[in-house]
């Protein structure tokens, strides 16, 4: 019996630190249902409270309609403040995503280290965190100047939306005290809160952290659904009718909650992914190789595996769209934005070629990839045929000549493709290949001992093959020989067939590796070229969460808050393709600078300056003879 | 003795389950069970 | 550091390959809807059904549905008039309309009151239109413009056009009165006189002209209305020996129209 154990100061700790942590917990958790109930408590009140003389004074400023702005009210700078915005917003939203997402997947890490008692995780987790740290800063920048150029550019929109969200702008702000404060002692209490109870304890303090992240996200993610589907106010006038619930509870809230909270993931993984990567390129030693070798992979597993999901969250927030209104939706998608569909075609077909190359590369770190690798290229052609049908468009501009010579408005063999079945069955399919690609990867390290195992294979097969017959089905029944408006329909088969081999894949291996004789992973064995897989994915990346932005925001059109305030600013148009173009670039080069001082600075505080000789014995190691 | 020394992990998991309830109640049940809107 | 310059060179490179992806694509630019004041008093029909035709592929944006993809029926493939016709007297049809003119319009703003078969709301049997109403946010058509669209739908089958042509509101012609739409009348008989340049034929205010008969004299060779019907009515009666050339004077007003009779009845051809 150790005596130590029972040192006062410690039990004394040991009982008080609870105590404070469930105060902790019991206040971040019951602020929120207090300051909201008085939030929208505060809001019905006023809305009913009588003043002296008899009118309602408190509710005037929320009976007040949206305020229409004639182009001479809108403030200039001198240059266009629908770019200036776009930007600065862009910047704060790549960095947002990038700190909320961090701390999610370092979690897990921590949890996978903290049971494997592999110290291997724990040390890549507070790395992970340490990049995350600097980003955190960049991003409170950027939204502090988002801030102020909101307010100073678009003041009727800001007055208007200050109306509406009233003190859930202040609880928005306090949670950032909230998450500084968390955020601190989660990264310098690392060390400190390393082992049992107290690492639980930090443990802790991580969810918390990403509870309160997430918080933030959907809060702010309630301003943007708002102004593209308004609920809670008068659709006339634009007066606030209804409490903060339901006005944040429109119905895109939750799907573009799901759909930012799994891209943010995949975001994250892949720019800690390009850091390995980096850090690969200028190891030294092959014990440093190893380990970004092996940080690179875990980064790129974790982009790949948050990626997969997210064209499910991505229908969703298109489905909600297109029953709050057709309009928008068909605008978005066979109206002028339609476009930008291709160019996503490009962007996602690069993240999954990518994501699939670093597997394969990969494969030559084991022995074990030998057997797979006849399989890679037939993956390779489903994914490159797939990208070809995605991105052929329905149909373009053709002259008069073009249109006699076609005998028609469409391409007779191109114009199917162009559709959207089409493109379903193309997608789905390059989704299964990809996690086809990564089974591989997982049985590449290692030989399967259970005595099913070809029953488990099998199984495995039949559903891959199924799961393909039914997306390829689905697409051409309900896409070419139904109406129009069962196409949706389609869909879900798809999306079932394609979750059905994710998620049975995922617990077959599982299963089947059970007892299985783990082969010799050479980490730091690959060729430098696969690191340039790692670089194409956080670049594809950031330019495609831009471009999707972009979308976002622009299906609004010519409103501020869509059907409900108009937007009478000199930037009232749809900017044509180049446009677009050129700000998605000009946002994603400055992340990239960005991203690189944040790599930099990670570097530099691992970088210990030699001290100079002080009486001249000291002799410098590298003039050592 | 051995059970007080699992504190630790009985803090997260409750703070997970706090965490879990907290956001079931943000994202689908405040303001009234179901969707608003 | 220069670890860093083949992967920034690599990154660089496939950001602008994006970027010229966006460069080769169809560039278009969506302008928004401008707020344009429809000059309703110098709209024709031919000028009211051309910007029926502009609103139906631009401010009402109904060619973002109706078009030969499926989402909705495609007005512009068939008679849109006849089909009305044959829409009201299906049995499932309950709205109000009791001619084509009707049925467009009820159509438009009140796309729930009937939905053609297939065309509805996936799940809703029909009942449910995905249609929003044009009058209300966002499209935001004005009543002109919903009646221009409307009379574009029947002219383009060369079905004749029932919508009438939008008249000026009584404030809007006062409007546009006060604003000098027209000159200011006279304000004295030889303003008037000089206005209406009746010195050009006749002899009058100290001028002189052979081609119409003198004024100076004429309060005392015709009576008072006889002069008011010259002027209102002169080709009723010619006097003798000069020709049948006076004009008519749509643009003068009543008080112009007194004051010269009023002069001119004085006018007696003494002391002149």
């Amino acid at each position: 019996m150790n005596p130590l154990r029972y040192h006062p100061v410690r039990s004394i700790w040991r009982r008080l630190l609870p105590a404070v942590m469930v105060a902790a917990i019991g206040l971040s958790v019951g602020e929120f249902p207090s300051v909201a109930a008085a939030a929208s408590q505060g809001a019905e009140q006023q809305v009913t409270s009588v003043g002296g003389d008899g009118v309602k004074n408190e509710s005037r400023a929320l009976s007040l309609p949206a305020p229409k702005p004639k182009r001479s009210d809108y403030p200039s700078i001198g240059t266009s403040s629908r770019a200036v915005v776009w930007i600065i917003a862009q910047m704060h939203l790549f960095f947002g995503a990038l700190v909320l997402a961090v701390p999610i997947f370092v979690l897990v890490i921590e949890l996978i280290g903290f049971k494997t008692d592999d110290d291997r995780y724990d040390d890549m987790a507070h790395e992970f965190m340490k990049v995350s740290l600097t980003a955190y800063a960049i991003t409170a920048l950027f939204g502090g100047t988002l801030a102020l150029c909101l307010f100073l550019l678009y003041p009727d929109f800001m007055t208007y939306m200050t109306r509406v969200f009233g003190s859930q702008m202040l609880v928005y702000a306090v949670l950032f005290f909230l998450e500084s404060l968390l955020l601190y002692i989660y990264y310098y209490g690392w060390n400190a809160l390393r082992y049992g109870n107290r690492k639980w304890v930090h443990l802790t303090l991580g969810l918390l952290l990403n509870a309160v992240g997430t918080t933030l996200l959907v809060v702010a993610n309630s301003w943007s659904t708002f102004m593209m589907a308004p609920s809670g106010i008068d659709p006339a006038t634009g007066a606030v009718t209804g409490s903060i619930w339901e006005i944040m509870k429109g119905p895109l809230w939750n799907p573009l909650n799901l759909h930012r909270f799994i891209a943010n993931i995949a975001f994250g993984g892949a720019v800690v992914g390009a850091y390995a990567a980096f850090k690969f390129l200028a190891a030294k030693t092959p014990a440093e190789k190893a380990h970004y070798d092996w940080m690179g992979y875990t980064s790129n597993f974790i982009a790949i595996l948050a990626f997969l999901p997210l064209p499910f969250a991505g229908y969703w927030l298109m489905a909600e769209v297109y029953a709050y209104s057709q309009q928008m939706g068909i605008l978005a998608m066979g109206g002028i934005l339609a476009w930008l569909f291709v160019i996503q075609a490009v962007l996602i077909c690069t993240i999954l070629l990518a994501g699939n190359y670093y597997l394969w590369t990969g494969m030559a770190r084991t022995e074990g990839g030998e057997r797979y690798r006849w399989l890679i290229k037939y993956i390779a052609v489903v994914l490159v045929l797939g990208f070809l049908v995605w991105v052929t468009p329905h149909n373009i501009i053709y002259t008069g000549g073009e249109v006699a010579r076609l005998g028609g408005g469409n391409h007779p063999v191109l114009g199917p493709l162009g559709i959207m079945p089409a493109k379903n069955i193309a997608v789905f399919l390059m989704l299964i290949f990809t996690f086809l690609s990564f089974q591989l990867y997982r049985r590449a390290d290692k030989v399967i001992t259970v005595a099913w195992q070809n029953w488990g294979n099998a199984l495995m097969v039949a559903i891959y093959i199924v799961a393909c017959a039914n997306v390829i089905f689905a697409g051409v029944y309900y896409g070419y020989f139904t109406n129009t408006v069962y196409k949706v329909g389609s869909s879900v088969l798809q999306v079932a067939s394609t979750a059905v081999v994710i998620v049975s894949g995922v617990v077959i291996d599982t299963l089947m590796f059970k007892g299985a004789k783990p082969l010799p992973v050479y980490w730091g064995k690959v060729s430098d070229r696969s690191q340039y897989a790692l670089f194409a994915l956080p670049v594809a990346f950031t330019w495609l969460m831009a471009l999707m932005g972009y979308i976002r925001s622009s299906m609004r059109t010519h409103w501020h808050v869509y059907a409900v305030m108009k937007d009478n600013s000199p930037d009232n148009f749809i900017p044509p393709l180049q446009t677009v173009g050129n700000m998605v670039t000009a946002a994603t080069l400055l992340f990239l600078v960005f991203v690189i001082f944040i790599f930099w600075i990670a570097n530099l505080s691992d970088t210990k300056q030699v001290p100079p000789a002080t009486d001249g014995k000291f002799v410098p190691a590298e003039s050592a003879a | 003795m051995t059970n007080k020394s699992n504190w630790g992990s009985k803090l997260f998991f409750v703070t997970l389950l706090v965490v879990l309830v907290f956001f079931w109640w943000l994202l689908i049940y405040s303001g009234g069970a179901g969707h608003h809107g | 550091m220069k670890e860093l310059i083949k992967p920034l060179g690599f990154s660089a490179a496939l950001i602008l390959i994006f970027a010229s992806v966006t460069y080769v694509l169809p560039q278009m630019k969506g302008e928004a809807p401008g707020e344009e004041e429809v000059n309703v008093g110098a709209l024709t029909m031919d000028s009211f059904v051309a910007m029926g035709e502009k609103l139906y592929s631009g401010k009402g944006t109904c060619t973002l549905c109706h078009n030969q993809l499926g989402r909705a029926p495609d007005l512009l493939a068939y008679d849109a008039a006849k089909v009305s016709l044959e829409r009201i007297s299906d049995s499932r049809y309950q709205g109000k309309a009791k001619d084509a003119e009707g049925y467009l319009r009820e159509s438009m703003v009140q796309p729930g009151a009937y939905v053609v078969k297939d065309f509805g709301k996936k799940g809703s049997n029909d009942t449910e239109s995905p249609m929003p109403a044009v009058d209300q946010a966002p499209i935001q058509l004005s009543e002109v413009e919903v009646s221009a669209i409307i009379a574009y739908l029947q002219k383009k089958d060369g079905n004749p056009v029932t919508v009438a042509l939008p008249t000026a509101a009584p404030g809007a012609q006062k409007k546009d009165e006060a604003a000098g739409a027209k000159p200011a009348p006279a304000q004295s008989p030889e303003e008037a006189i000089a206005k209406f340049a009746c010195a050009a034929c006749h002899s009058v205010l100290k001028t002189e002209s052979s081609i119409g008969p003198s004024l100076n004299d004429v309060g005392k060779r015709l009576k008072i209305d006889q002069i008011r019907n010259s002027i209102v009515d002169p080709k009723a009666e010619i006097a003798k020996g000069y020709p049948p050339i006076m004009p008519d004077f749509p643009a003068m007003t009543v008080s112009e129209l007194e004051m010269i009779v009023r002069f001119l009845a004085k006018q007696t051809g003494t002391g002149s």
